[in-house]
């Protein structure tokens, strides 16, 4: 009987990544899923957003949001696959369950969780309004500089909290 | 009684946790919108004595801003030069 958890995978694709990518790149997750019985739950495109610091270069990463269900050795394969794909810039697993047989898991359940634990990328709060319009208005070209994007100094942040009474 | 009074007056009013306050908030690494709240301008964890995040929650906001450091969801520091 294999054991499995729950995970979460956050990666972040090479700006210029494409659906061509897109689907090469699901096929292949779930080619090292299935082939140790784990099981996709949940893939979601958050799209091309703003990194908060440049890895690699880049400024701009693609998101995607992946839930599944898989023994921890097809984790650390599926980490081994990332890690020599060119186009994942960085990834990161989270584990939300504890192990179990694989044939345990409430299926439908399991996918509610994580759906409901996936941010809308229509969420205006969470994926920038302001930052999209920004970059429909200038830097609309596919390359990578994010020329026209910077960011202000101190723009969009709330005001400090401060803590004046414990500074008394 | 008058060193109570005293402090209570000096300190204000004592912070409740939001979380606490407010069941429903879930402390997660991809909502970057809500862990701004914690950190300050520098992109620095802001210390619960300042916050008045509880004990636990802080612990769990620690680890949700770190992960969100880890996928570029949030800054690991700002300077403001960029």
């Amino acid at each position: 009987m294999i054991m499995a958890r729950l995970y979460e995978t956050i990666l972040i694709a090479k700006p210029d990544f494409d659906q061509e990518g897109f689907e090469k790149l699901h096929n292949r997750l779930l080619k090292t899923i299935g082939d140790e019985g784990g099981l996709e739950l949940k893939l979601v495109d958050w799209g091309r957003r703003r990194l908060a610091y440049p890895i690699d270069g880049h400024r701009k990463g693609n998101y995607f949001y992946f839930g599944f269900i898989a023994s921890p050795s097809c984790l650390t394969e599926m980490h081994r696959q990332l890690r020599l794909s060119a186009e994942i810039i960085r990834f990161q697993s989270v584990t939300l369950s504890s192990s179990k047989p694989i044939g345990h898991f409430d299926i439908e359940k399991e996918r509610e969780r994580v759906v409901a634990l996936t941010p809308d990328p229509q969420d205006e709060e969470e994926f920038g309004r302001r930052d999209r319009r920004r970059d429909r208005r200038r830097d609309d070209d596919d390359d990578d500089d994010d020329r026209g994007d910077r960011r202000d100094r101190n723009d969009d942040r709330p005001p400090r909290s401060r803590g004046d009474e414990e500074a008394a | 009684m008058r060193t109570d009074t005293a402090r209570r007056r000096r300190f204000g009013r004592r912070k409740v946790c939001p979380f606490c306050a407010d069941k429903s908030l879930y402390i997660d690494y991809k909502t970057p919108s809500m862990l701004k709240r914690f950190i300050s301008e520098r992109g620095r964890i802001v210390p619960r004595r300042i916050s008045g995040v509880c004990a636990q929650h802080q612990r769990q906001l620690q680890m949700a801003v770190k992960r969100a450091r880890m996928v570029a969801l949030m800054p690991y520091s700002t300077t403001g030069i960029d």
